[in-house]
């Protein structure tokens, strides 16, 4: 492994030294601040775009029963909370010179045409932006209601939810009020049971809170490991093409193995996103130490991560990031110019989304037996296994085992793929698969 | 002390690109691998730096078969020119330096001479990529001498090159020769090289069509010519008249004398002859036709040399 330290040492400063790559180091941070904070960065633009108005027409007896309902207490918290304001809207003047007088057929009894009025100035108002919605409600006995809602456009589906929200609470009381039933007995009937959960391995604190949080901080590792690893591994492939398309691996190579520059490569790509990592981790837990950063609605303290499950991150960081890194090695060794870079990854990222979209399934549901046994299988194993020991329960024999599959698997590829590079790191020739599985079965060389 | 090569072969599927060729570079001498495109010289330059493996032959450097240790010991330009340009200029000549053996230090400490030799003293710091691609040849130029090999390999070191880098690395590889080193040098430029190379061999298709010194390949030629010129036609006007053609063309006839082959008429005109003492002869007629300002032999360039033998070979 002659000249092994010094292709290291050059591959892994000159990467440092490259103010791109820090810059890359923040946009991670900032990627993960990012998604770990979604839901309140929603709420704030959400919070910020002003108050929802909403017409309410129908006959007079039905809008004034809604409105009733809306001024309850409890109601207009609701209402506040959710920014929506609800007003009553009558036509400026019916046939029969009832000008600015709501329709007399109260109910939903009366004819259809007198809520034409009503209708015609909530449909105005809603195409000159007064309103945002208009609701044609109509009551009956039951406590039931129906209706028709009119918006300027078809796509806001967030505005069609807020209206259902409201109305079915509006609804639920209306409901409530014919049937004489207490506020208890709503709860009874349309809330979840307050239970507590409680795990033996937990301690004092509520297990949903705990399962929360879990789900969050293996989502923001899933979501590491699967951007360092494409990362890690993508950059591999990109040196090697840079140096051979650039002929500079022809000054190296007379003085190092390709073996030896094989391995400087990989384990230099590793260190650098290693130290990546660690710069972003670093900054992220100094972050978490301010405070909490949410996730999916639950909130958690990045620092409070197990000390354990970071071991398992950094370990399977490091055997997924070699299975790949062989693979693209390998694959490298063939390409001479960039634009045949995609051709040849494509197929080898593509299992890797899929596994990642597999671990996204996994974090709801880490004890699948689809999960068990993909995580057995070592092209997925860094993330289901990863899911599966933050999550669910996995047996210290069965660790071992997926995780021995792992290191021999990636230990095998590193030793094929060595033989490939041997053989093929200075071919110029054109990609293709054809040739590709022509140098595995040895059959092509330099 | 010298490099040997034996038997080398290689084939690139039904291509044959270097077929037995044999050959010894020697020390304090500059060894011409010459050939046109795809002669084989850049395949046999390969399998000696190991980053081809040949099908058949030996390679020995020193008497010993070349290996990663020894191949330390050869300092490389390669034909198709890269360096990494992201990198700064000294920071890409202590990595090769390192590789081949330097301290960090030590490679750092001669970069920085050769680069003040070349006049890139304030470049050290700088991108490679900012560099003209005059300046790049050179920085590659001082990558494959840094350590001081006591075997260099140049394979066309002029492509690239302004004419005066290209006296400049002339320079050098005399000086180089001149330290006791043995260099190997590949050109398809016989005119760029002709007065470098001490011994040489000539390629077609991967095979040796001639070997040898200039000299003695020049030697080997059986065409002896000279070439003469009057003052009265040397001070003529440049303008070709129907009258001047008409004079060259009697003076060509009176010269052709016994032992003469062949004559081409011109304001210089080049007499081939049998053998020296006809040449005597032919300069005695020219006399008494006139004052003669030059008469020379003329010694066939490498390039005719070259040519001659692909001719042959064909």
């Amino acid at each position: 492994m002659r000249g092994f330290g010094a292709v290291f040492r050059f591959s892994f400063s000159s990467k440092l030294k490259n103010p791109a790559y820090w810059a890359s180091v923040g946009m991670i941070v900032g990627a993960v601040l990012f998604f770990t904070n979604l839901e309140t960065i929603v709420r704030y633009f959400v919070d910020r775009q002003g108050e929802t108005v909403i017409g309410i027409g129908g006959t007079p007896a039905d809008v004034q029963a809604v409105l009733s309902l809306a001024g309850d207490p409890e109601m207009q918290a609701m209402l506040e909370r959710m920014h929506v304001r609800l007003q009553a809207t009558f036509g400026p003047a019916a046939e029969g010179g009832k000008a600015g007088r709501a329709p007399d057929a109260a109910g939903g009894r009366g004819p259809e045409a007198a809520l034409e009025p009503a209708k015609a100035a909530g449909e105005a108002g809603v195409a000159s932006g007064a309103l945002d919605a208009y609701v044609e409600v109509r009551l009956y006995p039951s406590g039931r209601m129906t209706g028709t809602v009119l918006t300027k456009t078809g796509t806001n589906a967030s505005l069609n939810e807020r209206v259902t929200d409201v109305f079915q609470a509006l609804q639920r009381r209306l409901a409530a009020e014919r049937l004489g039933l207490g506020p208890e007995m709503v709860s009874a009937l349309v809330d979840p049971p307050p239970f507590t959960y409680r795990t033996l391995q937990g301690g004092e604190e509520d297990a949903r809170e705990q399962m929360g949080l879990a789900i969050g901080m293996t989502y923001v590792m899933v979501l590491l490991l699967y951007l360092f690893i494409v990362g890690g591994a993508g950059s591999l492939v990109m040196e090697l093409i840079r140096e051979k398309s650039s002929r500079f691996i022809e000054l190296v190579l007379p003085s190092v193995s390709p073996l030896a520059y094989m391995w400087a490569k990989i384990l230099a790509m590793l260190g650098v996103f290693v130290v990546q990592y660690a710069a972003a981790g670093l900054i992220l837990y100094g972050v978490s130490r301010r405070g909490t950063v949410t996730l999916f609605g639950d909130s958690f303290d990045l620092s409070k991560m197990p000390l354990d499950l970071l071991g398992y991150a950094l370990l399977l960081f490091v055997l997924g990031y070699l299975f790949y890194a062989a693979i693209f090695a390998a694959v490298g060794s063939m390409i001479a110019r960039v634009e045949e870079a995609n051709t040849a990854t494509t197929p080898v990222t593509l299992l890797f989304v899929l596994a990642f979209i597999i671990a996204m399934w996994a974090l709801r549901m880490p004890d699948a037996s689809f999960v068990r046994v993909l995580s057995w299988l070592p092209p997925f194993t860094p993330l289901l296994l990863f899911v599966r020991i933050a999550l669910g329960s996995v047996a210290g024999w069965e660790i071992a085992g997926i995780v021995g599959l792992l290191a021999l698997s990636a230990a095998a590829l590193l030793a094929f793929a060595g033989r490939l590079f041997r053989r093929m790191i200075l071919s110029y020739e054109p990609w293709s698969w054809r040739r590709f599985w022509q140098a595995m079965r040895g059959e092509a060389s330099v | 002390m010298a490099l040997a090569v034996q038997g080398l072969k290689k084939s690139f599927g039904a291509v044959r690109a270097v077929d037995g060729i044999d050959f010894e570079a020697r020390p304090g001498r500059i060894f011409g691998l010459l050939g046109a495109n795809g002669a084989g010289k850049t395949t046999t330059l390969r399998m000696i730096l190991g980053l081809v493996a040949p099908d058949a032959g030996k390679i020995r450097w020193q008497g010993r078969p070349l290996d990663e240790k020894t191949r330390r010991e050869i300092g490389y330009l390669p034909e198709e020119r890269g360096l990494d340009e992201q990198a700064k200029v000294e920071e890409v000549l202590v990595y090769l330096g390192t590789l081949k053996g330097l301290s960090p230090r030590e490679a750092r400490r001669r970069a920085a001479a050769w680069l003040e030799r070349f006049g890139l003293g304030a470049a050290r710091r700088r991108k490679v990529k900012t560099l003209s691609k005059g300046n790049q040849q050179k920085v590659q130029f001082i990558a494959a001498v840094l350590h001081d090999p006591a075997l260099v390999i140049f394979d066309e070191p002029f492509s690239g090159f302004d004419p005066v880098n290209v006296d400049l690395i002339r320079e050098e590889m005399q000086n180089l020769k001149a330290q006791g080193k043995t260099i190997l040098l590949s050109s398809h430029r016989m005119d760029q090289v002709e007065a470098l190379v001490d011994e040489l061999i000539l390629l077609r298709r991967g095979r040796i069509v001639r070997r040898g010194t200039v000299a003695a390949l020049r030697a080997a030629v059986p065409v002896i010519k000279y070439v003469l010129e009057w003052f009265d036609e040397a001070e003529a006007p440049d303008e070709e008249t129907p009258a001047a053609r008409a004079e060259w063309a009697r003076r060509a006839e009176a010269l052709r004398v016994p032992g003469v082959r062949s004559i081409a008429a011109g304001r210089q005109t080049v007499v081939e002859v049998e053998d020296d003492d006809v040449a005597q002869v032919v300069l005695r007629t020219a006399l008494s036709l006139g004052r003669v300002r030059t008469f020379a032999r003329l010694e066939p360039t490498l390039h005719e040399l070259f040519v001659a033998a692909m001719q042959e070979e064909s």
